[in-house]
């Protein structure tokens, strides 16, 4: 019987496992054991420039990150077109992440050590960005992305990651933008929060966003959470709702949103229901009932009705059959910075040169304002966030806002 | 904690509790007869996700026909798994851990081909197909989601309970779940019997696998979902389909009220703490009657 039994208890460990399979791996707190403790000499490329690029491909994450890639090949074909830098044409090499750390991690080496890429462009995935960054520091590659968690670009002392470079705002701002927005505009003072513990996006946003409520004199009646995998949520949302809050705030990934907006709508929750930059390419899809989704907030890098950004739509639109969606334009933001280092550094195109040009990137005219990278934050400073809402299914831009309040 | 809310976080965990049902029962059904626990079955509920997905997104089908085409998805499915995958071991005479084992890959196999079909990306059912979407008494609100779900549990395990009890098939089913070896000495054609087993519980993954993926959403991984029947039917006891789909409502009861006091994050760990004192102090479950030769 007891050999029954451990056979038994060793099945429900295999459960276990099977179970955490579909987690996507967590970041880790230190350098892995494979980083190298002697940088690669990474040299003035001879020929085409070439640049590395970590997008999620094929996995949970990919409807966010294959965008990234969409719109760093529009501007490598037009500087192409153009002649190239310097006379370099540029060569981008991608590999698939899966959103998968360890993934992530390995393409990276190979990209510095097999594929000698001077830059690389990174995903809009915090969990990796945060476990890149140690890598980077030790492969001295810079890598500039739409990792949102300020983990991923500055280092528990303060300082930012040497090789770790930010194009759109943080989660940190962006948390402090649309709580601004959700206690001035809104007019609400009891907050709920529901967030994902397993994912770096989303606690570093929850943490900015309740930061900012509590020192406004908010109260944050109620903070549930949940687990990647998770599919149900009536239980947080049943608590939520005996809290009474005025605003549930729940900054969530893509696969999580439509659930919460139907689970919510059916237990009768009418409060505004306040999303992150993840919602637009999928809280709109045809698997949510318009109904959930009406008196529902969220901030986007850009108003993507604005006359100026229909030009680069209608053109991404012929290309790729769709339209951009806010990280497409960041991720132009990005990897426009990154060009604007590798140019200048003339000739010397090497990792260290493109690094310290990133941190005097100024005044780059991007999609998402007027970017200058901050070379204490390794971020832009500051850029104001669109604030939008969604009528009968439909995206509706509201109004800029930043965490001190509106902006024209 | 008021009443009211009480009140709708027990209604929560029934609605999770019978989608739980749902697998558990159909996992159990080939543990009857085969003794070992079938992880394939999640795979079984995966493709016959999707396939009802397609149904209802290319061919813009309403809900009864996704539901039935799911259903025959499954059978399929599980009949096609049983002969490329147990048979041989089966006939080989193997022992019942290759049987787990091969379980096992074959749910990450459908996985696979789900992911080389689908992406890994998740995917959601139109939500026109079911119109109306809560019943409301009072504060408390249903999901009408999930009491078809709750309504097609009742039915299924109903239909389920008579065809084992009332037909041919189902009392030669029953007869191999006690005894596989004299049964086929009593002149049944044992190979029928177990395939007739599979169809039963693919069937039953088909079903659940649509209205999961009608309440959750639609990802490769869906399958992984069949760890919940897995744990039911250890509570339950994995020879008795009463008491793994009543431990099955339990633990979708219990799982909600966790989250609500202890949170998600510890909510896991408790319930597979209760499954290791249930394996080590009665590792027959609640309601069965027989724990050897488990695999």
């Amino acid at each position: 019987m007891k050999k029954l039994s451990i056979a038994l208890v060793s099945m429900m460990i295999l459960a276990l496992v099977l179970s955490a399979c579909a987690t996507p791996t967590a970041a880790p707190t230190n350098a892995p054991a494979t980083v190298a403790t002697q940088a690669p000499a990474v040299a003035a490329p001879k020929g085409d420039i070439v640049i590395g690029n970590l997008q999620d491909q094929s996995g949970g994450m990919k409807a966010l990150s294959i965008v990234l890639t969409y719109a760093a090949q529009m501007k490598i074909n037009e500087i192409n077109a153009a002649g190239g830098i310097n006379g370099h044409q540029i060569k981008m090499i991608t590999y698939d992440t899966r959103s998968d750390v360890n993934e992530a991690i390995n393409a990276y080496h190979r990209l510095v050590e097999q594929d000698k890429v001077v830059a690389v462009f990174g995903p809009p995935v915090s969990n990796i960005g945060i476990a890149l960054a140690p890598v980077a520091e030790a492969l001295k590659v810079p890598i500039v992305g739409l990792f949102m968690d300020d983990n991923a670009i500055i280092q528990p002392s303060g300082n930012p990651w040497t090789y770790m470079f930010l194009g759109q705002d943080s989660a940190a701002v962006q948390g402090k933008t649309i709580a601004a927005y959700t206690l001035n505009e809104l007019k609400t003072k009891k907050i709920a929060v529901l967030y994902n513990l397993q994912n770096s996006y989303s606690v570093g946003l929850a943490n900015a966003f309740e930061g900012l409520v509590i020192a406004k004199g908010g109260t944050i009646v109620d903070q549930e959470t949940y687990t990647t995998t998770d599919k149900d949520f009536r239980a947080q949302l049943t608590k939520i709702k005996a809290a009474n809050p005025d605003a549930i705030y729940f900054p969530s990934y893509p696969v999580e949103i439509p659930l919460i907006y139907t689970q919510a709508f059916e237990l009768g929750i009418t409060v505004p229901m306040i999303g992150s930059n993840s919602v637009p390419p999928t809280g709109l899809k045809a698997g949510t009932d318009p109904a959930a989704t009406t008196n529902t907030f969220y901030p986007y890098g850009v108003n993507p009705f604005d006359p100026e950004l229909t030009t680069w739509a209608a053109k991404y639109k012929a290309i790729y059959n769709a339209d951009p969606i806010a990280q497409s334009y960041s991720g132009a933001d990005a990897f426009g910075i990154m060009v604007q280092a590798i140019t200048a550094c003339g000739d010397m195109i090497t990792s260290d040169c493109i690094t310290k040009e990133m941190n005097k990137v100024q005044n780059y005219k991007g999609f998402q304002g007027m970017i200058t990278m901050s070379p204490t934050r390794h971020q832009p400073d500051a850029l104001p966030m669109a604030i939008m809402s969604i009528e009968k299914g439909d995206p509706k831009f509201v109004t800029f806002y930043t965490p001190d309040g509106p902006v024209e | 904690m008021q009443l009211s809310t009480f009140l709708q976080q027990a209604i929560n965990g029934l609605s999770l509790g019978a989608v739980y049902a749902l697998i558990a029962v159909g996992f159990a059904m080939i543990y009857n007869v085969l003794k070992f626990s079938n992880f394939a079955h999640g795979g079984v509920l995966g493709i016959s996700a999707y396939v009802g997905f397609i149904a209802a997104t290319q061919f813009q089908m309403p809900l009864i026909p996704v539901i039935l085409i799911g259903m025959v998805a499954g059978a399929i499915t599980a009949v096609v798994v049983e002969f490329v995958a147990f048979r041989w071991i089966r006939l080989q005479k193997g022992q019942l851990v290759y049987f787990f084992v091969t379980s096992v890959t074959m749910l990450m196999l459908l996985e696979q081909i789900l992911v080389i079909l689908f992406g890994a990306s998740f995917e959601s059912y139109p939500y026109t197909l079911i119109q109306v979407k809560v019943i409301k008494f009072s504060d408390l609100t249903i999901s009408v989601t999930y009491l078809i779900t709750l309504f097609v549990t009742i039915i299924a395990f109903g239909a389920l309970i008579y065809v084992l009890k009332k037909t041919k098939i189902g009392i030669a089913i029953r007869a191999a779940s006690n005894d596989l070896t004299a049964t086929s000495l009593m002149g049944i054609d044992v190979n029928f019997v177990i395939i007739a087993a599979f169809v039963v519980s693919g069937m039953l993954g088909g079903l659940s696998g649509v209205l999961y993926g009608i309440n959750a959403s639609l990802s490769p991984q869906i399958g992984q979902i069949v760890v919940k029947g897995f744990i039911a039917s250890v509570l339950g006891g994995l020879g008795s389909l009463t008491g793994v789909a009543i431990s099955a409502v339990a633990l979708g009861l219990i799982e909600v009220f966790l989250i609500s006091t202890i949170g998600s994050g510890l909510s896991p760990v408790v319930i597979f703490l209760i499954m290791v004192v249930f394996l080590l102090v009665r590792p027959q479950g609640f309601a069965g009657v027989s724990f050897a030769d488990k695999a």
